[in-house]
């Protein structure tokens, strides 16, 4: 679809270059400048070929552009490393995006010369024959080696090329800018009606990823630059005298980190086991129910941590799942995700266990069919409230229609097995349909720039709260917080031992596209650590008071010595 | 501001300077026999002493296997390949115009007025800024903080070739960063691990075109960013160093940036280039402003430990100025906004002070300066000057205070063993009994010299001798007049008077 669009845009815009340019290439028929024609006194219209090859010029660029722009997940989008102007911003990538149009149209005008030389002949003969048009018997065909040397007519194409390129590189750069420049969210509501603008609000509810993000990049900048901001987040609630802002943020924050230590554990058990992994699923709809179920698994053991009760774990679900949705389709499936498994969940009270143990295993191996039997088993085990069974969950509903798995399903089943078993013993096609570990692992940290910020966001205000949080109230969280980083370390830590993860990828300097997403598990590491240390270094002998296990204490000692 | 006849008399010749205590430097024959007295107190210290004989044969030459192979004459095509990967265009002219009969004759003629063409180039733009011309091993000797650098080969990479400076990743333990030639290399040491040659597989290069020699690095103080800079690219680059990216800060007069100073609360970092201006930027929307200076470049700096005053050199004039900063810059509104001027706060100048055994000469210029983390100890090492004890560098010593008004007050002289220079002086991060400045002497001797006194960020330490509330003994009373203060003396609370053994007693203060 993208790509169509673009190689439509390309060629409308090599149309409008050919009209401006007017001279010869401006139609695309014209009357034929043969003798013969100027005898017959016939006009008869011509191929303008050049016009042709300027169209197909354009739409070839269009579709290239597409094809790269997801070859180099240009859609990933990198946040600054510093907080700069948009202005300064904009002007830093001019240069560098003018010099990598014109290269880029370069190659492509040399690719597309290729092209046209060896296939170049099916889309005239369409043309020609479809608009009754006669091949110019004088001009030299265009799809020959002579015919293609025309140096103005490959500078006009490489023109029109860099036009396009640029036009595009701004559009996609002026977003960048824009979609990453940090916003100021307020900490606490300044009158009653927008408290759902403020931080924990929108750290806490189930909005677009987009905010998500600036709200955890806001929550990191305030750590570090404002004090004022710091103390609105340690200070309690006017009546009542409750730290609400520091419990939701700090809460929040855990619950990220929690995840991804699940996350992470769980990619671990399978590489023990299955010595490949596919990746957690992406925005995939139809593997949406059982990762929800899976979140609300993970959730519920940390419900006791927390002291909660189910409630603020459901509103984490809802949450987790929006982190599966791409931003530009948000949230009213994730919601009703959300309220419907919630509901189910409230009902049930014992619910827990077959939960638990039903999507893991489809986690683990991530085999279509039985993500299925799975959910009917499910299904099975709760059939006290199917009318509380939420619509949403239609793709696995639809399969559950038809009840326990007939003769006809089993049979399919197991020839599928056997179709599998038979393609992956071939190697090529192996090679082909697997996933490239690397890629795996980099699924696996894909958001690891939310965790980062929590992690940052967290340490600074911990480091903070040693001379600025008057109330104490930052010391009741500590121990958790301490303990939830030093499992993530632990689970960190383990993960760099499997093969392919400590390796890095090459690194192109200078050029426009952005590679960070390739190496923000080494950004989490390194943030992690220093995040401990931020929070050692400042309470220095104190934390040998703070409750923690045995284990722990002693790596806390050890980061207290700096031999870590 | 005074001028340096302030100063204590220098110790006599041959004693080394050990520690201070009660407000004075205590002297004594060599490092290895602290007084008596002193013993119970004495902390546990790593001596450290490196011999000179790695030093001074840095294992091999660069091309010291050339000489082992006879010499082979290479076609000018494969010498012209050779010369573009060193130098680039201007080494593939000059190959082309010194060859002898291997290329046409309009080629070399037309190279060597290529190259005549490209020099004058160069040479335009080296008038422009002068110290392009200089050699890469002269432009690190010129803007390097170390008098007399030295390569100790103990961590190897075959890019690692004329290191210019290293720093320490703060909250880690095991990053180091290293300015090398044509790259910054991010070794990776793991503390526990026992091999004393890491791998060079441990190291990470990060290099940016157009963005060499390196020689200046700075790491934000809390960990997350390194600064570069180079005096030949205009731009300092910010790097994240887990992801490798780069952003570089853009400024397009001035030349180069020769010297990168982060302040200690990380809100601020000073830059230095090699003209008469020097720029500071503000560290959280990356804006800047520049100050000219009226006589030659910035040499050195330091940022009290809040980062709002900035103590700076200027080359060729033996003055400390200081420059102060607002409190908070407005919460991320992004301006510096320093004060308009800056005011001089001492008189480094050569004068004469009597000393027990005839006269010495002391003053000059500042070389480097070094700010303790807890602002009361400020360090100069001095430029080598002739008049000035042989020409050897000179560490003065002074006390400071930041707040509530800013204070200068002679110390002391620092002083080594006879012959030793000192090359290199810093202070311990955080050392809880006062500061601890660190020499590293031109013998090999790295020093550690403990400035007892009870430092206001740690006002737990209390001295076990128990005199503290002696006021101290001799030292002349010269020495207790402020070199400068901010305020009037008479207005001011801590008056010279009043004030005599405070750096005794600032608990009350807290």
């Amino acid at each position: 679809m993208h790509s169509l669009v673009h190689s439509a845009m390309g060629m409308l815009m090599a149309w409008c270059a050919a009209v401006m340019t007017k001279d010869q290439y401006h139609v695309l028929a014209v009357p034929c400048t043969d003798s013969d024609s100027l005898d017959s006194k016939v006009a008869r219209a011509c191929l303008n070929e050049y016009h042709l090859f300027l169209l197909l010029a354009g739409a070839f660029m269009g579709y290239s552009y597409s094809l790269l722009y997801f070859v180099n997940n240009m859609n990933y989008l990198p946040f600054p490393i510093i907080q700069q102007y948009k202005f300064l911003r904009f002007r830093r990538a001019l240069p560098l995006l003018l010099r990598h149009s014109a290269v880029e149209s370069l190659y492509l005008v040399r690719n597309f010369c290729g092209l046209y030389y060896f296939l170049g002949y099916i889309p005239k003969a369409w043309i020609s024959t479809a608009m009754d048009l006669h091949r110019d018997e004088k001009q030299p065909p265009l799809d020959s080696l002579s015919g293609l040397l025309d140096l103005s007519l490959l500078y006009h194409v490489w023109l029109c090329g860099v036009f396009l390129l640029v036009t595009w590189y701004i559009t996609w750069v002026l977003f960048k800018i824009y979609a990453t420049e940090a916003h100021v969210f307020p900490v606490q509501p300044m009158f009653t009606g927008d408290s759902e603008e403020c931080l924990p609000k929108v750290l806490n509810g189930s909005s677009p990823l987009i905010i998500k993000y600036l709200a955890l990049q806001d929550l990191m900048l305030l750590s570090q630059y404002s004090p004022s901001r710091r103390q609105e987040v340690f200070s309690l609630s006017q009546p009542g005298g409750h730290p609400h802002n520091w419990v939701a943020i700090s809460r929040e924050c855990l619950a990220l980190l929690n995840d991804l230590t699940q996350k992470l554990v769980i990619y671990q058990e399978a590489a023990a086991t299955n010595g490949r992994v596919k990746p957690p699923p992406s925005s995939v709809e139809s593997k949406k129910p059982p990762v929800m179920e899976e979140e609300i698994a993970f959730q519920t053991p940390k419900a006791n941590l927390m002291s909660k009760a189910l409630m603020p774990s459901l509103v984490k679900a809802s949450l987790f799942s929006s982190k599966f949705t791409s931003p530009d389709s948000p949230a009213p499936i994730v919601s009703l995700f959300g309220d419907g498994v919630g509901s189910r969940m409230a009902g049930v009270g014992d619910f827990k266990s077959p939960v638990y143990k039903g999507p893991l295993s489809p986690q683990l191996t991530r085999r279509g069919p039985r993500l299925w039997t799975s959910l009917t088993d499910l299904q099975s085990d709760g059939p006290q409230s199917p009318s509380s069974f939420p619509p949403p969950v239609s793709c696995g509903a639809k399969h559950e229609d038809r009840g326990p798995p007939s003769k006809l399903y089993s049979w399919l089943q197991s020839k599928q097995q056997q179709v599998k078993s038979f393609l992956s013993k071939r190697v090529l096609i192996v090679y082909f349909f697997s996933k490239h570990p690397e890629a795996s692992i980099q699924a696996v940290f894909s958001d690891a720039q939310m965790h980062i910020w929590a992690l940052e966001g967290l340490s600074h205000l911990v480091a903070a709260s040693f001379t600025e949080d008057r109330f104490g109230v930052v010391q009741t969280t500590l121990p958790t917080i301490l303990s939830t980083l030093l499992m993530l370390q632990e689970a960190v830590d383990k993960h760099f031992k499997l093969p392919h993860a400590s390796s890095r990828p090459p690194r192109l300097s200078g050029s426009l596209v952005d590679t960070s997403y390739k190496t923000l598990r080494f950004a989490l590491r390194a943030s992690l650590k220093t995040a401990i240390y931020r929070i050692t270094t400042t309470f220095g002998e104190h934390l040998n008071a703070v409750q923690a296990s045995a284990e722990h204490q002693k790596r806390l000692q050890q980061f207290l010595e700096f031999k870590e | 501001m005074c001028s340096l006849s302030l100063f204590p008399p220098l110790p006599p010749w041959g004693q080394v300077t050990l520690y201070e205590y009660n407000n004075e430097l205590v002297t004594g024959d060599s490092y290895e026999s602290p007084p008596p007295d002193f013993r119970g107190q004495w902390i546990n210290l790593p001596v450290l002493h490196l011999t000179k004989d790695p030093l001074k044969t840095p294992g091999r030459l660069d091309h010291g296997t050339k000489t082992a192979f006879v010499h082979h004459r290479e076609s000018i095509w494969k010498r012209c390949i050779n010369a573009w990967c060193d130098v680039g265009v201007s080494g593939v002219l000059n190959e082309v115009a010194n060859s002898e009969e291997e290329v046409f004759k309009w080629v070399k003629t037309a190279s060597s007025w290529a190259l005549a063409l490209c020099r004058w180039g160069s040479f335009l733009h080296g008038s422009l800024f002068p110290h392009l011309s200089l050699r890469s091993e002269d432009l690190i000797a010129e803007f390097a903080q170390v008098t007399n650098c030295t390569i100790v080969p103990s961590l190897k990479h075959r890019l690692q070739r004329n290191v210019a400076a290293l720093a320490w990743k703060p909250l880690s333990a095991s990053v180091l960063a290293v300015a090398c030639q044509s790259c910054i290399l991010i070794w990776t040491l793991d503390p526990n691990s026992l091999s004393t040659r890491p791998s060079s597989g441990c190291a990470q290069v990060l290099s940016h075109p157009g963005h060499s020699p390196v020689t200046s690095l700075a790491w934000s103080p809390n960990g997350g960013r390194l600064l570069s800079a180079s005096p030949v690219d205009a731009a300092v680059l910010v790097w994240d160093i887990s992801t490798e990216t780069c952003v570089p800060l853009p400024w397009f007069r001035g030349g180069g940036v020769t010297y990168l100073l982060w302040s200690p609360d990380g809100s601020k970092v000073l830059a230095t280039t090699p003209s008469a201006i020097f720029r500071v930027w503000e560290a959280q929307m990356w804006t800047c402003e520049r100050w000219p200076t009226l006589s030659g470049r910035c040499q050195t700096g330091c940022w009290s430990p809040d980062g709002n005053r900035l103590l700076f050199t200027v080359v060729g004039e033996p003055l400390i100025y200081s420059l102060t900063f607002p409190e908070h810059s407005r919460e991320g509104k992004g301006q510096v906004g320093g004060a308009k001027t800056a005011t001089i706060v001492a008189d480094l100048s050569e004068t004469t002070i009597q000393t027990p055994s005839g006269e010495e000469r002391l003053g000059g210029e500042a070389h480097s300066m070094v700010w303790d983390p807890s602002g009361e100890r400020l360090a100069v090492l001095m430029k080598g000057n002739p008049h000035v004890q042989h020409g050897k560098p000179v560490i003065l010593l002074f006390r400071t205070r930041n707040s509530p008004v800013f204070e200068l007050l002679p110390c002391g002289v620092v002083q080594g063993e006879p012959g030793a220079w000192a090359q290199l002086i810093a202070f311990h991060p955080s050392f809880n009994k006062g500061a601890l400045l660190s020499v590293c002497w031109s013998t090999g001797r790295i020093a550690h010299i403990p400035l007892y006194f009870v430092n206001a960020q740690f006002p737990r330490f209390s001295p076990m001798l128990g005199r503290t509330q002696e006021p101290p003994a001799g030292g002349g009373g010269s020495t207790h007049m402020p070199l400068f203060t901010e305020s009037a003396p008479i207005s001011s609370p801590w008056d010279p008077s009043s004030g005599t053994s405070w750096s005794n007693s600032p608990t009350g203060r807290l």
